[in-house]
């Protein structure tokens, strides 16, 4: 999907072809925003629920878009936003029934029959894990996602320079962690 | 010996150079090892279009299967309602008759005439109800008050031997 973002935009805007445009909006990026938050929630299922959901989102906000911001860093907001109350959510009902989130998270990303990486893929994935969400959410943009820092701050609503110490920080912890398990 | 400590340090070296080699550098590691069902996407994509069509929300809704009226159907918040009243007043009928079970029994003796007092005694054997007395002493005429002490002597004496005393002592009364 080549079309630019400004001519959906421009198509959205003329009467009645708001549906058609949308359409095209979800041809080019639910793809994109589905191995994003599939790499922070490691299922599938809560995969899907969270990217309709911030589809439907993205639907109902449109009108409201003043281009003030690129249209995809605004839908990697909403899509990351989406993600990281639904991992809030998770974290918090966890907490209730007495076990840890990230343990689950841990045991359905090794038991996933659609997991299909080697051992190491599998560790950086576990260690992945282990970061904070917000954390996960910058190294994920940034490491799989090959997003600009000046992006990924946008899509953040945070300063460059505390993304990029969020970002080495993550890196640091990961390539540790990894080094301890694959150093020979 | 020069030569083989040099050897051990580049040894060392690279191994150290393995151990600090960025593993996250790897291609592989930034290939994506997940996967999803075939034709999700599309199917995906088909869900949220039909979700946010306002054409699909427009389309009539299945109504409903009528309930076919029946007796219970009309008579059915009547019924609830005599149902609970007759649930409460079973209820409290139950509790009645369980007190009165459990209630204990009244001594016989308390059941039994209890035995006149004098005062009674004398309104029995001087054939004059209660009523009387009291009008007797509501009233505050004088042709009235003597009526109400209209007992003879001879009245008093024959009670006092009807009930026993010693006539030496009603002799003395005299």
């Amino acid at each position: 999907m080549n079309i630019e973002d400004k001519e959906i935009l421009k198509l959205y805007r003329e009467e009645g072809k708001q549906e058609f445009a949308f359409n095209l909006l979800v041809q080019k990026y639910s793809e994109r925003l589905y191995w994003h938050i599939r790499k922070l929630t490691c299922s599938h299922e809560d995969s899907n629920d969270i990217l309709q959901g911030a589809l439907i989102k993205i639907w109902e906000h449109l009108p409201a878009f003043r281009e003030e911001s690129k249209l995809y860093t605004w839908i990697y907001r909403i899509a990351t936003n989406e993600t990281l109350t639904f991992l809030k959510k998770k974290r918090i009902a966890a907490m209730f029934s007495l076990s840890s989130y990230d343990s689950t998270l841990a045991s359905k990303l090794q038991s996933d029959p659609s997991f299909n990486g080697d051992k190491l893929q599998m560790a950086l994935h576990k260690a992945i894990l282990h970061l904070p969400d917000k954390q996960r959410a910058v190294f994920s943009l940034r490491y799989f996602q090959e997003l600009k820092y000046e992006e990924i701050a946008e899509i953040m609503e945070t300063s460059v320079g505390s993304l990029k110490a969020s970002y080495h920080h993550a890196y640091k912890k990961i390539k540790d962690e990894l080094q301890e398990q694959f150093a020979d | 010996m020069e030569l083989q400590q040099s050897k051990g340090q580049e040894d060392k070296n690279m191994k150290e150079k393995n151990n600090t080699e960025d593993i996250l550098g790897r291609s592989s590691l930034k290939e994506n090892p997940f996967g999803v069902p075939a034709g999700y996407f599309a199917a995906m994509q088909e869900e949220v279009m039909q979700k946010i069509s306002p054409t699909a929300a427009m389309e009539p809704q299945e109504e409903a299967p009528a309930v076919p009226a029946t007796f219970i159907t009309y008579f059915k918040p009547a019924l609830s309602l005599a149902a609970v009243f007759a649930i409460v007043f079973g209820m409290g009928w139950s509790v009645m008759k369980v007190t009165e079970i459990f209630a204990p029994e009244v001594p016989l003796a308390q059941t039994e005439d209890t035995p006149l007092t004098d005062e009674e005694e004398i309104i029995s054997i001087l054939n004059i109800s209660v009523e009387d007395i009291y009008m007797a002493g509501a009233t505050d005429t004088e042709e009235d008050a003597p009526a109400s002490t209209a007992i003879s002597e001879e009245m008093i004496e024959q009670y006092l031997i009807d009930s026993g005393y010693p006539l030496t002592a009603i002799a003395t009364l005299e």
